[in-house]
């Protein structure tokens, strides 16, 4: 199990072995393997330098920017505190919680540098601003013109989505251009995607694979931005066009809008994901999320190719058991050929 | 098309990125000396030649287009002059 590393600091892995709280339970399970492992003279520590862990606890901090763009804005709720009654701040709040509980319960990491950073999240952000974003620090939201969209908070996968950027940003560092960046997207998707399966408790079957449900309003014809199960298929309006996202590298899209088409190619290996969630069947956080989650987690290069993601994933798919699914998944969306792709003894 | 009516000037923003990745496209000509005078100084405020930055995560990228001019920027760099054209433009355009 990928967790509590070698840096943590014995009393700080003791005590969180000791909590009994459910929600706590996966992190609990690491910490007392972990302090069964200890070496003893200290651990293996990642080589990435990491702040020292003072505190696991999740905590959030959901601000108002009053419609203005100056970050962080007006501190409306922290970690613990009451419902604000405003239904952004609340979605935001409820949002980053649930997001936390997958990556904590089920992968026991905590927060998204592993070190229990606060979760920073601003709503009503500029005036009928149409997106969300992570900016490096924090989440924005904006409200949506009204016409188009509503609310970007609205959809707990948006939520997911952002917070994944912070956790890429923290782990493998995906450059947000080109292939790389199309990765960095569609991971952000695929975890979007699970938190939103893991609070409704959907297994790979149940589940929409629908990012951005609820977003647009009643005027568009469309039901989400995005479809994981069938991309390029979750709008298609008069105003907007139709979702122009492949879901094959036959129809890889080369431009250089968009940071090089990152919010189209990802598309590609959101389609991978999903096949490999769907052909394993059961709960999707499971066995695919955690072989894409250790899969950020590994030596993965900042510009890595899709075929060189997909290499990594199937490195740590022997693992798992579960290599042949996820060769055939990558060949599926185009990504190696029959002829190309990595026999298992590669892995 | 009758070579009097033929623009002055064109100014065009191509939004694409953001979280839904959609591209959105706003323009205004300027058909008359009057109308291309009160957009020349906006134009001619932006640092067209400035190195753009990285963006962020589902971070907006515009695309300005002014006659000949072209730059491309990350939205947190749609400050200042940028910010009064591309807001013109798009008010313009709307």
């Amino acid at each position: 199990m990928e967790t509590i590393r070698g840096i943590v600091p014995p009393y700080l892995l003791r005590h969180i072995a000791g909590l009994e709280e459910d929600r706590f339970a996966t992190a609990a399970e690491a910490a007392r393997r972990a302090l069964s492992e200890r070496p003893v003279h200290g651990g293996h520590a990642h080589p990435s330098v990491r702040p020292p862990v003072v505190d696991a606890e999740l905590r959030r901090k959901v601000h108002d920017a009053e419609n203005g763009t100056d970050l962080p804005g007006r501190l409306v709720r922290g970690e613990g505190d009451p419902a604000t009654g405003d239904v952004a701040a609340d979605e935001a709040y409820d949002g980053f919680g649930a997001t936390d509980a997958l990556f904590r319960q089920q992968y026991g990491r905590t927060s998204m540098d592993d070190a229990g950073l606060t979760l920073l999240g601003t709503v009503h952000y500029g005036v009928a601003y149409d997106n969300a974003f992570w900016d490096g620090t924090q989440m924005v939201f904006g409200d949506g013109d009204g016409e188009i969209f509503g609310r970007f908070t609205a959809s707990l996968s948006v939520i997911g989505h952002e917070l994944t950027h912070g956790l890429i940003e923290y782990t493998a560092g995906l450059v947000y251009r080109d292939q790389s960046g199309a990765l960095n997207e569609s991971i952000a998707d695929v975890f979007g995607a699970l938190v939103e399966q893991h609070a409704a408790g959907q297994t790979a079957d149940e589940a929409s694979w629908l990012i951005g449900v609820g977003l647009f309003t009643d005027e568009v014809e469309g039901e989400a931005l995005r479809s994981m199960a069938a991309p390029g298929t979750a709008y298609d309006d008069d105003v907007l066009g139709k979702d122009p996202q492949p879901g094959h590298m036959d129809d890889f899209v080369e431009t250089t809008q968009d940071n090089g088409g990152v919010h189209l190619n990802s598309g590609i290996p959101n389609k991978a994901f999903h096949l490999v969630a769907t052909e394993l069947g059961g709960h999707a956080w499971e066995v695919a999320g955690r072989i894409w989650y250790e899969t950020l987690l590994g030596d993965l290069s900042p510009r890595a190719t899709f075929e060189q993601f997909a290499q990594a994933t199937v490195a740590v798919a022997e693992n798992h058991d579960a290599a042949d699914v996820v060769r055939g998944a990558w060949q599926a969306v185009g990504v190696w050929t029959n002829s190309t792709s990595p026999s298992s003894s590669s892995g | 098309m009758d070579e009097l009516h033929q623009p002055l000037l064109v100014v065009r923003v191509i939004r694409t990125g953001g979280f839904a990745g959609l591209r959105r496209q706003w323009e205004v000509e300027a058909t008359s000396e009057d109308e291309a005078q009160a957009w020349w100084p906006l134009v001619e405020a932006c640092p067209w030649d400035a190195t753009p930055a990285d963006n962020h995560p589902d971070g907006f990228v515009y695309e300005v287009q002014a006659n000949d001019r072209e730059a491309t920027l990350p939205e947190r760099q749609v400050d200042g002059p940028w910010r009064e054209l591309v807001d013109a433009v798009v008010d313009s355009a709307s």
